[in-house]
């Protein structure tokens, strides 16, 4: 499955998710990730499956589609990417939004990561602290006085 | 690790709080996202969100912040001070990252102590933006933060102890900052870092010579009121931009301004080059040429004077100096009538590649109107143009701009002059395009009268008769 091309261009490496699945990726899209660019520089075979051990096949392909459109930079404008960005993300429901934080984190995806923090961020924005609750099933672990301190604290964030 | 509690959790109850169980690290990014007032609410939310919240390592104040919160054109000072101590010294761990913006309280608030605070916090990124009407002072404090990477000053008081700069410095702005050191080397002090330098609208320098050297240097901007300035032209420079508000009686000796247009010229990075205000007239004054540079692609003339001749023949040879650039940008703050008889410029020469200008004129002035001349002359391949008013014109003075661009010589055939449009109009035109002649164009070119207003109506000449 793997390709032996000596062109540093061309050359595949297969990514193995946690639940077995296998993909075969251009060097460059694997590349945007620096865990697994640290990973192949460690690496003596490049033909073995790299495994990417706490991100399944679901949520990996979902990753190398991000990293693929961002390794070839010159086809879009900015801000056409910056429009696909903003699809992709808006595509996504909260379960795999969670999971895509986990693997952009593990893997290290910056470009990723920023993307997805800030589409949960605009989630928060503008809600009140019983909106978010609700909307992220955030469990309320202080007492009634407790809370009531700490809005005390700074009355202003709660005005409305 | 997070991964398996993660998916245990959500096995045994769909309704599970997923977002609390993301690694520390992603929710701190995901609260940084936030602007200040969502983030403090949300340290009500859990004991866990509280501890982000009191971690968080950017604190950014903005003016967005202080409408929403304070809800007064003149707020109290003593409201905003509570706020901003509130959460600071409810703050645990470093903050890495603080902006300020300060609002136009009843009286001067005193931040001093804010800053000995972050100073001792780790902080890389500072910036203070001042809306109260006098400079705010600083914190000494501020000058022995060594960690710090990015400083950006506005209406603040500048006064360094006698310090060692900063090391880690990659980017220093002061904005409308009054500077009370002897020299510019006080200053910044050494920062062997420092990228970005960025002087504008400052003042208390006003009979110093500035030298500047800094090794590392890619953009520099002095905008401000000086005596005399002298640049070690780092070899990493990109952009650079000297503007000379006022005309000192201590002029620069002659060596200082020769040196510093022959390190410009022999700079290799170079790709954006601005000088204004006085400056090209203190560049060339008392010599006609000193050096050219050929590598300068992007030249910008700004806030241009041109009241005399010699205003007039060292904004010409500024544009001489860089034969080869492609774009310039030119903005008159002051011009006067001059005879047209004694403007004159060198009619063999040629600006080779250059393809797109823009200049902002002041009042149409016989001396604007030959530095127009004098381009569309001596520009073969000048694709585009653009005259913009810095203030609206007489429509006398307007007519007969336009009736003396049509006569102008162009050494491009393709060149597109584009006008600005009056600002009322004697009689309403209908829209689209309509023709106007102009006898003296060739074939191909055309005026078009820029027509971003409601009114629609566009000049274009389409000469193919």
């Amino acid at each position: 499955m793997a390709s032996t091309s000596t062109s540093t261009l061309s050359r595949k490496l297969i990514l193995k998710s946690s639940d077995g699945e296998k993909f075969e990726v251009d060097e460059n899209v694997a590349m945007q990730s620096q865990t697994i660019k640290h990973m192949i520089e460690d690496l003596d075979d490049i033909n073995s499956p790299i495994p990417v051990s706490i991100v399944t096949g679901t949520i990996l392909s979902k990753v190398i589609e991000y990293c693929k459109k961002h390794a070839t930079e010159d086809s879009d404008s900015d801000e056409q990417l910056k429009q696909w960005d903003k699809e992709y993300a808006n595509n996504m429901d909260l379960n795999t939004l969670y999971y895509l934080l986990l693997a952009a984190n593990y893997m290290e995806i910056k470009g990723l990561l920023e993307l997805i923090t800030q589409c949960v961020a605009d989630m928060i924005k503008g809600k009140s602290p019983e909106e978010i609750r609700a909307h992220f099933n955030i469990k309320n672990d202080f007492t009634p006085q407790e809370e009531a301190n700490i809005r005390n604290e700074n009355p202003w964030a709660f005005e409305n | 690790m997070h991964y398996t509690r993660f998916k245990k959790r959500r096995s045994l109850n769909n309704q599970a709080d997923k977002i609390s169980d993301l690694p520390r690290d992603v929710l701190i990014r995901i609260m940084e996202c936030l602007p200040l007032r969502d983030a403090a609410r949300m340290s009500v939310l859990s004991r866990m969100w509280q501890s982000i919240w009191t971690s968080i390592p950017s604190l950014a104040f903005d003016a967005h912040f202080f409408a929403r919160v304070l809800r007064r054109s003149v707020p109290e000072t003593h409201q905003f001070s509570s706020i901003v101590s509130k959460i600071l010294f409810q703050h645990e761990g470093s903050i890495l990252k603080f902006t300020l913006w300060v609002p136009p309280v009843k009286t001067c608030p005193d931040v001093t102590q804010w800053i000995s605070f972050l100073s001792r916090s780790g902080l890389r990124e500072f910036g203070l933006c001042n809306m109260y009407h006098t400079p705010l002072k600083l914190s000494l404090h501020l000058f022995s933060c060594d960690s710090l990477e990015t400083l950006k000053l506005y209406n603040c008081i500048y006064s360094p102890p006698n310090f060692g700069g900063f090391p880690r410095l990659t980017s220093l702005e002061l904005c409308r900052v009054s500077i009370v050191c002897r020299t510019l080397k006080d200053v910044i002090g050494s920062c062997p870092a420092l990228q970005n330098l960025v002087l504008k609208n400052f003042s208390g320098m006003e009979d110093r010579h500035l030298i500047i050297d800094v090794p590392l240097l890619r953009n520099l901007v002095v905008d401000g009121a000086f005596a005399s300035l002298d640049v070690i032209v780092s070899e990493n420079l990109v952009s650079a931009s000297f503007v000379l508000q006022k005309l000192t009686k201590n002029c620069p000796e002659e060596g200082n301004s020769y040196d510093l247009i022959n390190s410009l010229a022999n700079s290799s990075k170079l790709e954006w080059l601005c000088l204004g205000g006085h400056f090209c007239k203190v560049l060339f004054e008392k010599q006609s040429l000193p050096n050219t540079s050929p590598k300068l692609k992007n030249l910008e003339l700004l806030s241009l004077h041109l009241n005399d001749l010699d205003d007039f023949s060292s904004a010409i040879s500024s544009i001489q100096s860089f034969p080869n650039i492609e774009t310039l940008d030119i903005s008159v703050n002051t011009s006067k009538n001059l005879d047209k008889n004694v403007l004159v410029y060198d009619l063999e020469f040629t600006l080779h590649h250059l393809r797109c200008a823009n200049i902002g004129i002041w009042s149409a002035s016989s001396t604007e109107l030959k530095l127009i001349e004098f381009l569309l002359a001596c520009s073969p391949v000048l694709e585009k143009l653009s005259i913009s008013l810095t203030t609206p014109l007489k429509q006398g003075s307007h007519s007969k701009m336009s009736t003396q661009l049509n006569r102008f010589r162009r050494a491009s055939p393709k060149v597109e002059v584009i006008c600005p449009e009056r600002k009322v109009f004697p009689k309403k035109l209908p829209h689209g395009n309509y023709s106007v002649s102009f006898t003296s164009s060739p074939a191909s070119q055309h005026i078009s009268i820029d027509s971003s207003s409601s009114d629609g109506a566009e000049y274009y000449s389409d000469t193919s008769a």
